[in-house]
């Protein structure tokens, strides 16, 4: 199995404040892996450190390496444009921008100077379990989509530049149960064709979706495995109240 | 408890309602004189002659197109200069400076002061600074110019304009911004096709209340544009506004000629312009309110 990502003693700060410490992770290729843990363990701050989104907050400090196919993505002649192209990412709140569904895909087609754009957006949709729903209303605003929609939207906007890797921010934590099974249903097709990163605070949903999983507390990554060997036969002891429901 | 909060709601209603009814008594006023106009000259001579001259030794004209095409020729040079300037102001202020709280807080606290500049002030700046150095740059007679006049004017609707444009664009969500990023699109870009049109409501209210101010603007006018009530036919020539019309002649006329109610028609026709731009604009600031809710 190859790996795709690698965090090698990467540590993050906010000012002065450390948020990740010393991380070592590595990520297997076209697999869904979970990061899970207790609000505030830093969990979405690692995610963004894939795509460098971390960039934009100000007084950043980042210390070790994150390696995607091999190149650290921190060093400094790394294009931050070509790398946010190949790792897609779907935030915690639906955020379609307020264009029609087909200028949502389109756009960053455009910008990328993809050829075919209607082949593609209608491909995108098609990839990301939408088409069908939205087949007769391409041109009308994608705010008027039900929340579960918009963030299938916003799967199909980032899956149709063709990205490598997809990370999911608490894709469903907006979500009703029945979006929620719909959204995970479409991780599960996704994971052939991308690797797919998901942060979630709840962990049946990281059972059900992942192949593996990450427990994060309090900016250490605790433990990193199969899922099913992480939650049947936790290594450490904090995971294993994590998982029983002592603390969450 | 119950009497004191509906004499508060009377007191209120009271209040709004004086309110309309002080500027419908106003538009009534202006439209019952202007309209006298058209008892001595037929509305056709008015909205057509190409002349205004209303103090003539052969015969007096009253023609509305030289104060008209001097208020829009003014005002949308003042906006060809005001509208870029004002729209990437706001674009910094928003997105780079606000970084540096100090500094963004003095720099919008300065653009605020100025929209409370009185005109006289920018006016007498026009006149003593810009038009000299007109006059030497383009080797002109005098600097009272339609230049001199669309330079100030822009001057005073900026503020009105990086106003609500920054506000207008620092109240697009920061998770539409990310999702730009977040696509591999630059900073540039993301501003240029995700920010300004998702702000767009509230830059087209910014320019049409600019506009509103830049048409209604008159002792600045006054000092600036040399005030000969001619139709101007290029940028340094002199010329009037609707407004200036009004002030420089309204003094001198004697009350119930036509002259006297013909100023009163210039009035109506700017009070329509300004009515129908501000009513446009607070459309589009209202329905800014509406998107960002």
């Amino acid at each position: 199995m190859e790996i795709k990502i690698k965090f090698e003693n990467f540590s993050l700060w906010f000012g002065e404040k450390p948020i990740l410490k010393n991380i070592n992770l590595e990520i297997p290729e076209k697999n869904v892996t979970a990061i899970m843990g207790p609000s505030g363990c830093g969990k979405t701050t690692l995610l963004r450190c894939i795509n460098r989104m971390n960039d934009l907050i100000p007084n950043v400090k980042v210390c070790g390496k994150v390696l995607i196919d091999d190149e650290n993505i921190y060093s400094e002649n790394v294009n931050l444009l070509s790398l946010r192209k190949k790792v897609g990412m779907v935030f915690q709140k639906p955020n379609p921008f307020p264009k029609s569904i087909y200028e949502n895909i389109a756009f960053g087609l455009k910008i990328h100077k993809f050829k075919n754009i209607k082949e593609r957006v209608i491909k995108a949709l098609i990839d990301a379990n939408l088409y069908d729903e939205v087949k007769d209303n391409l041109y009308h605003s994608a705010l008027n989509l039900s929340g579960g929609q918009q963030q299938r939207l916003c799967i199909a906007r980032a899956i149709a530049i063709e990205p490598e890797v997809l990370l999911l921010d608490e894709p469903a934590s907006a979500l009703d149960p029945i979006a929620t099974a719909k959204l995970e249903e479409l991780i599960h097709k996704l994971k052939k064709s991308y690797t797919i990163v998901i942060v979630t605070h709840n962990m049946q949903q990281a059972a059900r979706v992942s192949d593996y999983c990450a427990f994060m507390y309090l900016g250490e990554l605790v433990e990193f495995g199969k899922t099913e060997d992480v939650f049947v036969r936790p290594k450490d002891k904090r995971t294993e109240d994590f998982l029983s429901g002592k603390y969450g | 408890m119950k009497e004191t909060h509906k004499f508060i709601n009377f007191l209120l209603f009271f209040s709004s309602l004086l309110t309309s009814l002080l500027i419908i008594f106003i538009l009534f006023f202006l439209l019952s004189a202007g309209l006298k106009l058209f008892k001595s000259i037929s509305p056709k001579e008015f909205f057509f002659h190409p002349v205004w001259n209303p103090t003539g030794y052969f015969k007096n004209e009253y023609g509305l197109l030289p104060n008209l095409w001097g208020s829009i020729l003014v005002t949308f040079l003042a906006l060809i200069i005001a509208i870029p300037v004002g729209i990437f102001s706001a674009i910094f202020l928003s997105e780079e400076l606000k970084k540096i709280s100090w500094l963004y807080n003095l720099v919008k606290g300065i653009i605020e002061l100025f929209a409370a500049f009185p005109s006289v002030i920018i006016g007498f700046f026009g006149l003593v600074y810009l038009a000299p150095l007109i006059q030497n740059l383009f080797s002109l007679s005098s600097g009272l110019c339609v230049l001199n006049g669309g330079i100030i004017l822009a001057l005073m609707c900026l503020p009105t304009i990086i106003s609500i444009c920054e506000a207008s664009i620092s109240q697009v969500p920061l998770i539409y911004k990310e999702a730009g990023y977040a696509l591999g699109v630059s900073r540039f870009q993301t501003t240029l096709k995700i920010v300004l049109p998702t702000a767009k409501s509230g830059i087209i209210a910014g320019i049409l209340l600019g506009f509103g101010r830049a048409i209604g603007e008159t002792m600045a006018m006054l000092m600036v544009l040399g005030n000969s009530p001619i139709t101007a036919k290029s940028l340094f020539s002199p010329t009037r506004t609707l407004t200036t019309t009004i002030a420089i002649e309204m003094g001198e006329t004697a009350k119930n000629t036509p002259h006297f109610f013909a100023l009163f028609m210039l009035g109506v026709i700017l009070f329509i312009i300004s009515f129908i731009v501000n009513l446009i604009g607070n459309y589009f600031a209202q329905k800014r309110i509406k998107l960002i809710i």
